[in-house]
Order: C-alpha cells, then structure tokens, then sequence
C-alpha cells in the first residue's frame, strides 16, 4: 500500500509540470469596492470576471484594478463578506468604476472551508456549517475558546465539567456517538489539526479518587485546545457532523471545528490594544443547613468523659460559620490585555497578536495565567505563489486547588464542607495554627497549603504554500501544501505537605505527598493537495481535489509520586519514597482523499467525495479505511420558487461516513509489570486487547433547507439529521476464570442518533441609529441503542445504588438509572437535554454596542452526588424540609439524587459605547483612530432548580456516557468586566 | 505566447519540495509497532514470567485473609470505607458482583494464566515446569476454598458456567502437584532466581520439599491421610526446626512492587483488623501464640472497641504482620506438623497426633497434652491449628471440613432490626462466571 501511494504522489507531482498560461492585451478595468450604507471603501472585496476564473481582490482603500485579455466587455462579479453580490457590466468605454454593495444579514457569498483544499460559497453548501465570526466569538473575555462557543452554532453542545481554573469542557457536536471512544471534535487550526488531549494532573493521587470503587481519572483536567488566544480568531466553522466532515475521515466522527486565525490587511499598520479588568466571583451558591443550638446537640452530643464540650455549646460560642463564603467566597481580580497589529503591503501582510491574562480564582491561591503571542504573514512569492505561516507561542498556567470527589479524608473542598458542622471553628488561632476538623481535614488550611498547579509552554506552527499551477479563463490548478507542528511541554505539581490535616493523620512515611508530572507531546501533519477547476461554456464548474496526509501524534507522559515528603521540601526526591510511571502514546496515520464538487451555474451544486485512512490504532495498520460522502443542494429560488416569500432558498441533503478510531493502546494484549522485592516481573493485563480492531464508523444523512426571508431580514436554516453508528468499540466482562477480566470487543454493537437544528436569523431593526441583530439557535438530539452484542450492563457512576447510565438495546445510551425503593433497577432520566436554545442578540443605538446571550436548557438530568454527601454530612440546605426529610429516608430510592438539569443562562453582555471622532481626535491630536469603553461580563445569571453548584457539571470529564455526575465540583464562576480599547 | 510557469524562483522551489518531499517520504514512520507501554510474552523471558507469578500471588491476599478470617470469626475487619466487612460477611448474603467475591477468584486465575503462559513458553525446562504447575495449583486450592461445594473452573477459555465439582478440582490439583513434584524430580537447577521469600527451597530439591507439603495439605482436605503422610515425609517438616520454616510471600517498597496490606500500627487510635474476642477468651494461659499474635488494648483508655453502630467489638489489633515489608506465610513448619498429627488422627492414630501437637505446644510454652483418645483428639488438633495458624486462612477451612461451622460463636442474633448473624458455608459463584449473572 506504501508502494502505491508514492506511486499516485509522484503522478500528482508531474502533473505540476503540466501547466500552460498565455497572456494577451484585452480590457483594462480599474474602480472602487464601497458599501452602500456608508460609504466606506471594503478592502478584500472579490472581483471576479463572470463565467471565469479572472478575478482579483481589492486593496486596503477598496480600490482594484483587473486586465481582461481577449475581450471588449465583461461583467464583474463583486462579493464580500455580510453584503450582497453584485454584477455589473463593463466594457472598454468603462473608465473608472465605483461599485456599492448593500449589507445581507444571510450570509450567502462568504466562503466556507469545507474540503481539504477547496472551499464554497456558503449559499451552495450542501450541509449545515456553523459559523461564528471574530465579532460574535469573544463579546467577553474567554478564559479558554470553548467557553466562547456557547450558544453560538446550533447543535453544538458546550458543557464545562468543572468550573475550575482552566476549565474542563465538554464540546459536543451532535450527541452521542460512541460508548467508549473519544467525544471531542478534531480541531483544525490554519489547516492544522491540532492536539486537544486531556491530560491527568495527578491530583487523584491525593484524593484517591481513582481508587476503591471507579477505575476512571477524575481529575477534570483541562483539554489542551484551552491554549489558543480566542482574540487571535478571525472565525470558526463547524462541521457538526460525518456528511460534512467524511472529508477529515477516521477521526472526524465528533465532527470538526476548523478555526482560521487572523490575517494581516494591506496598507497603512493597525494597532489595537484593547483592556479589560474585572472581578470573577462565584455564580451560585449550594447554601448550608441552618444549625440552631439543638440540632448542633443532637448532632455532636455533649460527653464530658471525651471532654467534648457538645454542638450546643459549640454552637452559642461561634454560631453558624458561613463556611462556602471562606472558602469560594474570593473575589479574583482579573486584567486581560491585548494587542493586534494589522499591516503589509501588496506582497506581505502580517498580523500579530498579544495576549496577557491573569484571572484570579473564587478560592485564594487559584487562578488561569495566559500570555500568548502569535504571528502570521502571508507573502506573495510571485503572481502564482502564495506562502502563510503561521506560529503561536503560549504560556498558560492554572492552579486549581482540589475539589471535586475523593476516597481519602474530606482531602477535597467540596467534600470538606459536606462534612463539616458549620459551628464547628477551623478558622487559625492567633499563631496562624489551623484547628483540625470533623471531617479529617480543614478546608482553609488546604486552601493555603495544597497546590495543585499546571504550566504549559506550547508552539504551534504551520505553513501553508499555494502555487498556482495554471490559470486560464476556464481552468485553475492549484498545489497546496499545508504542514505544521504542534509543540506542548507541560508540567504538574502537586503538593500535599506533611502539615496538612489529611496528611498528618498519615503513618509517618506517607506523610506529605507530591506528584510532578511531565508531558511532553510532538504532533505534526503534512498535506500535499492538488486542486483542478475547468469551467464550461455554460458555467458548470467541475472542481477536483486529491491530496495526501500525513500525521503523526508522540505525546511522553512521565509522572513521580512520592510520599513522606520532607516538610518545607517540594522536589520528589527529598520522601521517602518514590514511585514512577511512564506513559507513551504513539499515533501515526496516513491518509488520501479524492473530491469532485460539481457547480450547475451556482443553481445546483454536487459534491462527491472519499477518504482513505489508515492508523497504528487499528488493527491491520495497512489497510485504508474508505469513507465516501456525496452531498447535493439546489438553489430553488434560482428557479422562481416561493419567489414572492423569499429571495433565496436553498434544498439540500447530505450523506457521508467518518470514523472514531480506537484508544491506540486497545490493539494490544500486553503485560504489566509485577515485581517482588528486586526482581523483576510480568503479569497479564487484565484487558485482553482486540487484535483486528478498526475504527468505528458513523453514517450520516443530513437533510435541511435555508432560506432568505423578510425582503433579506431574515434568515432560516433547519437540518434534520440521523446518524447509524455501527462497529462500536465496548468494553466487555469476561469470565475471570479466562485469566482477563475484561476485553475489548467489536460486534454487532449499533447505536442511532438523530436531531434537528433550526437557526433564525432575524435584523428587525435596521438605521443608521437603531440597529438590531438577533439569531436563534434551537438544538435537539436523541440516541437509541439498535443494536447489542452483549447482555445490557451499567456503566460510569460509582456504583448502580447511586446512579448510572444503561446501554440497553431500544433504549438512549444515556438513560440513568438505579435502584427504587425496593432495591430493583429502575430509569432515573436520561442525560441528553430535551432541546436548547440559544439567543444571541446585537444591538447598536448611536455610539452604544450591546451584545447579549441567553442560554437555555430544557431538561436533561444529572445524578447530584453532592446531595448524597451533604445529607449525610448533615449539611444540605434543605437538610429540614419535608423534601430533604424524605429524600434522607431514602424516598425514591437512587432518584432522589437525580436531578432536572433545565437552566437558563445568561451568558455574556457586552455593553460598549464608541467615542466621536471629534473627541478622538481631539483628545489624541489624530494619532488614535477610536476610542471604546464598556463593561462586558459572563456567566452573568443563572435560573436553575438544580440543587448543586451547576447543571454543567462532569466528574470523569468527557465521557460519552455518564458523564452527568456532580460530587461538588470547583463552583461556576461569574465574571465581570470593564474595558477600554482604542486603535491606532 | 510563451509557455513558461517555471521561472527561476519556481524551478528553485519546486526542486526543494520534491527533495522535501522525498526527504518524507522516507523518513516516513511504520504504522504497526508494537504497545509502547508494555511488552507482550513474545519479548520476556523466563524469570520475569516466574517473578511475575510470585509478585501477582499477593495481588487482593488480603482479601482472602480477612474474608477467610472474619467468616471464621478469628477476626473482624472494621473498615470504616467499606460496610460489607461488617454485613456481607457476618450475616450476608455475600455479594456474587461484590468485589470481595471477585478479586480474589480474578487474581488467583491471572496467576494461573500466567503460569500457563510459563509452561508453555518453558516447554523443555522441568525446573520452570515444576515451578508453574505447583503454583497453579496452589491458586486453584485457594480459590476451591472458597467455593467449595459450589466448584471451580478448571478449563480457562471463558466459557461461561461449566463449573468443576469439589472433587474433580481436588483431582486436579493433586494431579498438578504431583506432575510438578515429577518434574522437579528430574530438573537439575533452576534457570531463574526466586525471591527471599523461597529462601531454602530454591533449589528444584529443596522447592519440592514445598511441593510436597502442599500436597500433604490437599491430601489431609481431600481425606487421603497415607498420602498426606508419604508426602510429608518428603516435606520440609522438621520436629525440632523452627516453626516459622517455610515458603513465605515477601514484600517491598521498590518500584512496581507491594507492600504488606495487612499490616497495620496496631498501637494507632485506630484498627481495622482485630482479634474476635472468643480469641482471647479461649486461649490458654500463657500462651505465647495469643501473646505474639494480637495486643492487648482492652485496658487502653484511648481505644474504642466498638465498632459504629455494629455492636461489635474487640480490643485485640492483631499483630501477626510487624511492618509494611514484613512476609505472610504460605505454608510452614508448624503447619505440617500439625497436618501430620491431622493425618494420624485420620488414621486412627491418636496417640502419634499427640506426639505431634505436643511439639507445637511446647513451643507455645503451654502443657503437654496427656490421654489424647480417638474421642478428644480431633477437637484438641482444631484447638492447636486454630493457635498455631491464626490469621494465615486455616480456621473457616478446617471446621467447615469437619462440617463444624455451627461451632463457631454467632454475635448478634434476636435483634429485631439486623438480621442475625450467620457462618457463611461457602462464596457463590462470581457473577461474570454465571450466564444471565
């Protein structure tokens, strides 16, 4: 197969060869690109010769000049971004030509990049492809991009797992699709897949987490895409699902988020500098019981043997301690800065971006760092050669404290407070000395003295090169090249000293942990692409694509545990003893595709497609795995269609297959390592590996129309999808009597999803002095198991008594369930929402900017462990009521912890106000170009039933299934900010 | 006209990317590597297979210690994180998903697989053949006593149900043993160290003496007392050695390996495994076997005995274990001399079973024992067994064989709340072992 593909690279190179141009005198065409609302000239604005490849762009004063060999007269086809098309007819008596292009809220002409090396015009897409621009991304200051993508894109899901430093955060893209394969989309940046891998802090080494009772890390750790600088983004589109996606093949199953950062623009340099400051504090609080003198009797009795003095007592001398407020109470002070610089000129342009972020945390010594600078230039080596590149240079840093679950001794916040009487005193003496508590450890203690600190250095660089092999009035071909590095070096620290609570009831040589974790990761991708258009007499255009890809991932993972830390002493080697881990993961792949897209006069538009893939993950590592897609829209408004109700609709369906691959390490049968007193051993792995693996494989038919609505001021697009998910990988139960207790199995698992998404774009107020956006984003998926190999079996959770999700043939792989009253399994709720929706308006009124968000979930539930902890603590708010009374007695058996996960949210407001150009000017003398102040927040309201600190909530992080599981997590956080940024 | 895409700068680059491109190409990477993390059987060799199956013979020991003990109410384990110890366990039903069920009858057959695995890959080395099949059928007696009446599995391929009855297993571990004994027989030396906790018996000889004594204890359970004697006779037992002679699991604190989970600061606010009271109320004075074994905390003011809400209690941390590195006994000298005087008992001989437990007690610095008849011997050795063995697995196993258990003391029974206590007879069968489990 090898052999093959170098065959098919090296025809592909000489095909380069070729390539013919000729050049003749003809028209000579030269004007200016304005909007018509107010006049400004539009740089970047497409110009292209209709029926032909000629074309050119307009420069920074929206001015362009074209040469049309061969002809007398010629109409131009003007596009850009958010206007209307426009055709005008020149001819040799046109002089100079002043073009107006009327604003369109449905975003038709923009270009979508779909394939590997072609892109369309958004009005010919055969798929719903979300798209959020730099204006809509970050209203409000984004610790990490995820957070920025609420909302924004229907059918695309966000949901933090923690409201910690640095996140955790789930993105979903069209429900569930795997059991135990990887959940997130593939992120591409600049062309460049990028690494999102979450990688374990070892804080589960402190909180023993991970030990009795779940075999899963539950550390929450942040997904790496949270390094990217959300300012350096000049839009993101979404490919949701696999009819769109086949493209990225093998591992595009959870669709692809393609992020395309900012460009320089010709002419005179452009510096912003934006500033923003503000407060981030905690969202919502979970609230205590309210002890009076009894209850704290009834709970810690008087016993004058012990010398326990009793709650009453205990009570009267300090009251009820507000112990949420001392521990999540903080305010942190937040300042974000950063800076853009635009230039160039005809041949280079740059963009360079700066970003400085320190956010504090709502518990003290917590808090996200970022400082990231980037740099893109694009230079025209020639007429036919085009070179990008692209670097990112970031240093993010998070210390998170500890919190969440834990098997140790009330290690974590959360659970130190479930178990902590508020009337018992853990406030330090006069000597700073921290009093121990009830619940084996004193949360203000571990607030000053744990550490639990991330710091990543990461690089990512890329290029792209595009050479244009050939270009005529009915032909284009094109070479790409795109290639890039992914460099990340991340370090863990976590410190346990011997002073703590948890610690010091430990025998003396475990007393004090620290746990240093080292990851080095390396991924690189190279494509090499080639790109054919031939245009017809009668405007069919047939474009066609194929290149190859070549990706390979390395990621090091070296972690030191020790115990009985010398007190003070932080390095791993000062304990008494040491344990080491070592972790690799290798992942290679390599990957074809082959793309013919046909374009029927921008009326109807074909795109048929395959992907090869091959991986180290699966089995036989030589074979390629096909992934066809073939997808078709038609422009019926084109045809006189509804013609009175809109002016452009648009069918389309769309069918295509992606892949998840498997874990890399579920191909094999290995051995662990057992050794005994010096010697060294081997025993078998208690997984038995699956030696023939192959990725899972979804097939997706999308279908939907959009449409252009109310005279252009409004837009509609709804898709109905349906996803068959087969070849699902699971994890079975074997009898142990084999040797394994489990292994990786392969069979006729099946799994269906289906949804649909409706987005409404409305502009219901349009002037030069009110002007109002607003677009709605509604959402609702549903899986069912078709299919099972195996007998139903409960998995995530700790265990059934306390909720878990069921995969059952004809049931939703999400479905909760537990145990009633009488002890049998029972359907608790199921994890997937009922729908949401999302509305994000823009405002202008003179000066004045407003943005908002608002985001609802209707439905859904999550198993609220908190709950379970905090009555046993004696701590639940409603610990008195009749609900908490009954919920205690055990009422409902494991539903009295599940809870409805509705929410309504407001997520960001930005409020801003312009400065006149006269103050500028005159408060600056002409050097600034504009001034803007504004408060911006996030996060800024929440409307929920939910008992626990938020409905958002994920334990083992991004699990596919049973993910929904709080066991009080660090809280949600809100922010709010003041800002000012001015050009230059 | 002028056909010419290939200007100077073009020519340069083109050449570059092809030499680029080239250059690729065959630094290109294989796709098919073997698992980075771990090796597979094809690359290790004989030793490490052998101390891969001495180090997993620890892997949930504990468990079967304290579920062995507690059913047999030497013991109680008051784990605060885990209830079952005090339910499961004392008044049951056990569990058949439970872990306490599970992981040791896992354990036991990863083991086995892992023996397996040595036969085969040691094919024409008798040392390493005698050491696997031994082993082997080591795990699977301590998984037979659990099971007991309701059998093992003796056919490794996954199959689900398919049990093995009592006795078929007894067959085939006796037959294991004795082709292992054969095997050692004919082996000249080994070709792999064993671990200090095989110090004297690692030697195909002298590993043989060990042999030998687990199959005098699989002949005395299976009722095959001559057996039991031939085979102690080729045994380590050794009237006047030291009683604690014989094969031990060790522990330690290197890399990748495990320290002794039994072990607890007995002198520690507080414990989790402790001596049931009968214990202490049934020893006999001066008794250096009760003395050694547990601490006396019942005059100790900062030590509660009762457990929560259990009504259990007991003021003896058990002591048997002195540290995190200390070894846990397989099988040894006091043991077999023991067995021998079981055998002896079997075979009508009291007065030579008297002999016997006479040298254990003496040790113990307690009275001989005198006018040993058919009639008292048998209740005088479960007395010695139960001293002499404490903590090490024995008690449940011998007075279930001599179907007994409804002498051993029930705690907490007529309580209108908690069900009453009972003696577990045997484990079910483990639920991923069952079909519809």
């Amino acid at each position: 197969m090898r052999k093959s593909i170098r065959f098919f690279w090296v025809s592909l190179m000489l095909a380069a060869f070729v390539a013919s141009s000729a050049l003749a005198q003809g028209l000579s065409i030269s004007g200016t690109i304005i909007s018509a609302d107010n006049g400004d000239p539009l740089p970047g604005a497409e110009v292209q010769v209709k029926g032909t490849f000629t074309g050119t762009t307009t420069d920074a004063k929206g001015k362009f000049s074209l040469l049309i060999p061969d002809q007398s007269s010629a109409t131009l086809v003007v596009n850009y971004i958010g206007y209307k098309e426009k055709e005008v007819d020149v001819s040799s008596n046109t002089s100079s030509l002043s073009i107006e292009l009327e604003e369109q809220i449905i975003r038709g002409s923009e270009v979508v990049v779909t394939g590997l090396a072609t892109s369309v015009k958004r009005r010919n897409l055969a798929n719903s492809v979300g798209t959020i621009s730099e204006e809509e991304l970050v209203p409000a200051p984004a610790q990490t991009l995820e957070r920025a993508l609420n909302g924004k894109i229907a059918g695309m899901s966000i949901s933090q797992n923690t409201g910690a430093p640095g996140g955790g955060i789930s993105v979903n893209l069209r429900g569930v699709s795997t059991i135990t394969g990887s959940t997130q989309p593939l992120y591409v940046i600049d062309g460049v897949i990028i690494d999102n891998s979450a990688i374990q802090s070892g804080i589960d080494a402190i909180s023993e987490a991970t030990g009795v009772g779940s075999n899963r890390p539950q550390g929450q750790p942040t997904n790496r895409i949270a390094d990217i600088n959300p300012n350096d983004i000049a839009s993101i589109e979404v490919l949701k699902g696999p009819s769109a996606a086949a493209i990225y093949g093998a591992k595009a199953s959870n669709g692809v988020v393609i992020i395309s950062t900012k460009q320089g623009t010709p002419g005179e340099t452009k510096i912003d500098v934006t500033q923003q400051s503000g407060f981030v504090s905690i969202l919502n609080k979970i609230g205590n019981r309210q002890y009076d003198a009894a209850k704290a009797e009834a709970l810690i009795p008087a016993d004058p043997e012990s010398g326990e003095i009793g709650g009453a007592a205990r009570f009267n001398q300090v009251g009820q301690i507000d112990y949420e407020d001392l521990v999540y109470g903080q305010r942190g002070y937040t300042n974000e800065t950063s800076l853009s610089i635009r230039g160039g000129n005809a041949k280079t342009k740059f963009y360079i971006g700066g970003l400085v972020l320190d956010e504090g945390g709502i518990v003290e010594n917590t808090g996200y760092q970022k400082l990231s600078g980037k740099v893109n230039i694009n230079h025209k080596l020639n007429d036919r050669m085009d070179l990008s590149v692209f670097t990112q240079l970031a240093r993010t840093e998070s210390d998170r404290s500890i919190t969440g679950n834990e098997n140790a001794s009330s290690t974590t916040l959360g659970f130190a407070l479930a178990f902590t009487p508020p009337f018992i005193d853990l406030r330090p003496d006069a000597n700073g000395v921290y009093p121990g508590g009830p619940a084996g450890s004193n949360p203000l203690e571990t607030i000053q003295l744990l550490t639990n600190n991330e710091r990543v250095y990461r690089n990512i660089g890329s290029f792209r090169f595009n050479w244009n092999l050939l270009r005529s009035k009915t032909q284009t071909l094109d070479f790409i090249t795109i290639g890039g590095v992914d460099f990340f070096s991340l370090e863990h620290n976590v410190i346990s000293p011997p002073e703590l609570q948890f610690e010091r009831n430990k025998a003396p040589s475990e007393r004090g942990e620290t746990v240093v974790g080292e990851t080095e990761s390396t991924k690189s991708n190279v494509y090499f692409n080639l790109a054919h258009s031939y245009r017809t007499s009668n405007s069919t255009i047939f474009t066609t694509s194929a290149g190859f890809q070549f990706e390979n991932a390395n990621v090091n993972n070296v972690i030191a545990n020790s115990l009985g830390t010398t007190p003070t002493q932080t390095n791993v080697d000062l304990a008494s003893s040491v344990s080491v881990f070592q972790t690799r993961t290798i992942q290679r792949e390599r990957g074809f595709f082959l793309q013919e897209e046909v374009d029927f006069n921008e009326k109807i538009f074909l795109t048929a497609g395959v992907r090869g893939d091959a991986s180290s993950a699966n089995g036989d590592t030589d074979k390629f795995y096909l992934f066809p897609k073939f997808s078709g829209s038609v422009r019926l408004s084109e045809y006189g269609f509804l013609s009175s109700l809109t002016d452009e609709f648009k069918l389309r369906a769309a069918y295509g297959e992606t892949g998840n691959l498997p874990a890399p390490f579920f191909k094999y049968t290995s051995l662990d390592q057992a050794n005994i007193v010096g010697l060294s051993g081997v025993e078998p792995q208690r997984r038995k590996g699956l030696a023939d693996i192959k990725p899972e494989r979804t097939k997706e038919i999308e279908f939907g129309f959009d449409a252009s609505i109310f005279n252009g001021r409004g837009s509609l697009e709804a898709s109905y999808y349906v996803q068959n998910i087969s070849d699902l990988i699971l994890i079975n139960s074997l009898p142990a009597s084999s040797g394994y207790s489990q292994e990786v199995i392969q069979g006729d698992n099946e799994m269906r999803t289906n949804g649909f998404e409706i987005s409404l774009g409305l502009h219901p107020l349009k002037g030069d002095k009110l002007n109002w956006n607003t677009r709605f984003n509604f959402y609702k998926t549903t899986s069912e198991i078709t299919s099972l190999s195996v007998d139903p079996f409960e998995t995530g959770g700790f265990r059934l008594s306390l909720g878990q999700v069921q995969v059952k043939e004809g049931q939703s792989p999400t479905t909760i369930v537990g145990l009633d009253e009488d002890g049998n399994v029972a359907i608790f709720g199921n994890e997937t929402p009922d729908f949401q929706l999302a509305m994000n308006n823009q405002l202008q009124f003179g000066n004045f900017d407003l943005s908002f968000l608002w985001d609802w979930q209707q439905g859904g539930e999550v198993i609220n462990l908190g709950l379970f902890l905090t009555d046993i603590g004696g701590n639940s708010e409603d610990y008195d009521t009749p609900e908490g009374e009954a919920r205690r007695a055990g009422t409902g058996g494991t539903g009295r912890f599940v809870e409805d996960a509705t929410y309504f949210k407001l997520r960001e407001l930005a409020l801003s106000y312009t400065f006149g150009k006269d103050f500028v000017d005159g408060i600056s003398g002409g050097s600034l170009s504009y001034i803007r102040a504004g408060l911006a927040g996030r996060n800024l309201l929440m409307f929920t039933d939910y008992k626990g600190y938020d409905p958002e909530v994920g334990q083992f992080g991004n699990l596919p299934i049973g993910r929904s599981m709080d066991t009080i997590p660090f809280p949600s956080t809100r922010q709010i900010y003041f800002n000012l940024s001015f050009g230059m | 006209m002028k056909i010419n895409i290939l200007n100077k700068i073009s020519q340069k680059l083109l050449l570059a990317m092809l030499a680029f491109a080239l250059v690729f190409m065959s630094a290109c990477e294989e796709l098919d590597f073997p698992d980075p993390n771990s090796p597979i059987l094809d690359n290790v060799n004989v030793q490490q297979l052998v101390s891969g199956i001495e180090s997993g013979m620890r892997n949930q020991l504990n468990v079967y210690i304290l579920v062995t003990s507690v059913i047999g109410r030497e013991a109680y384990n008051f784990d605060p994180a885990d209830p079952a110890w005090t339910d499961e366990v004392i008044y049951g039903p056990l569990d058949p998903g439970g872990f306490i069920v599970n992981n040791p009858w896992q354990e036991r057959y990863r083991v086995i697989l892992n023996c397996r695995d040595l036969v085969e890959k040691a094919s024409g080395d008798a040392g390493a053949q005698g050491f696997a099949k031994t082993i082997q059928a080591y795990q699977l007696l301590l998984n037979l006593n659990l099971l007991w009446d309701n059998g093992i599995k003796l056919n490794y391929d996954g199959v689900l149900d398919n049990f093995s009855s009592r006795d078929a297993a007894f067959t085939e571990i006796a037959r294991l043993l004795d082709s292992g004994a054969g095997d050692l027989a004919g082996a000249g030396s080994f070709s792999f160290s064993l671990s200090g906790g095989f110090a004297g018996f690692d030697t195909p000889a002298t590993f043989r003496q060990f042999n030998r004594a687990l199959r005098a204890r699989v002949a005395v359970y299976m009722g095959q007392y001559q057996i039991a004697l031939d085979a102690l006779a080729e045994s380590f037992l050794n009237e006047t050695g030291d009683m604690a002679t014989g094969v031990y699991h060790v522990y330690g604190t290197g890399l990748g390996d495990q320290t002794n989970p039994i072990f607890e600061n007995p002198e520690a606010s507080f414990v989790k495994f402790r001596a049931h009271p009968s214990f202490q109320s049934d020893a006999e004075a001066n008794d250096a076997r009760f003395a050694n074994k547990v601490v006396d905390r019942s005059t100790d003011g900062g030590f509660i005995p009762v457990f929560g809400t259990t009504e259990l209690s007991s003021a003896y941390p058990i002591s048997i274990v002195d540290g995190p590195e200390a070894p846990y006994p397989i099988i040894r000298n006091e043991e077999l001399i023991l067995l021998r005087a079981e055998a002896n008992i079997g075979l009508g001989n009291a007065g030579l079973a008297e002999g016997d437990m006479n040298i254990v007690r003496s040790v113990a610095g307690v009275p001989d024992y005198t006018d040993t008849e058919n009639s008292n011997a048998l209740t005088r050795l479960l007395h010695e067994k139960r001293y002499s063995l404490f903590g090490e697995g024995h008690r449940w196993i011998d007075m279930r064989r001599y179907g007994l258990l409804d002498q051993l003391p029930l705690d907490r029974v007529g309580d209108p709340v908690r069900p009453d206590d009972v003696i577990h007879v045997q484990f079910p069968r483990p639920q991923s072992e069952v079909s519809g489990g």
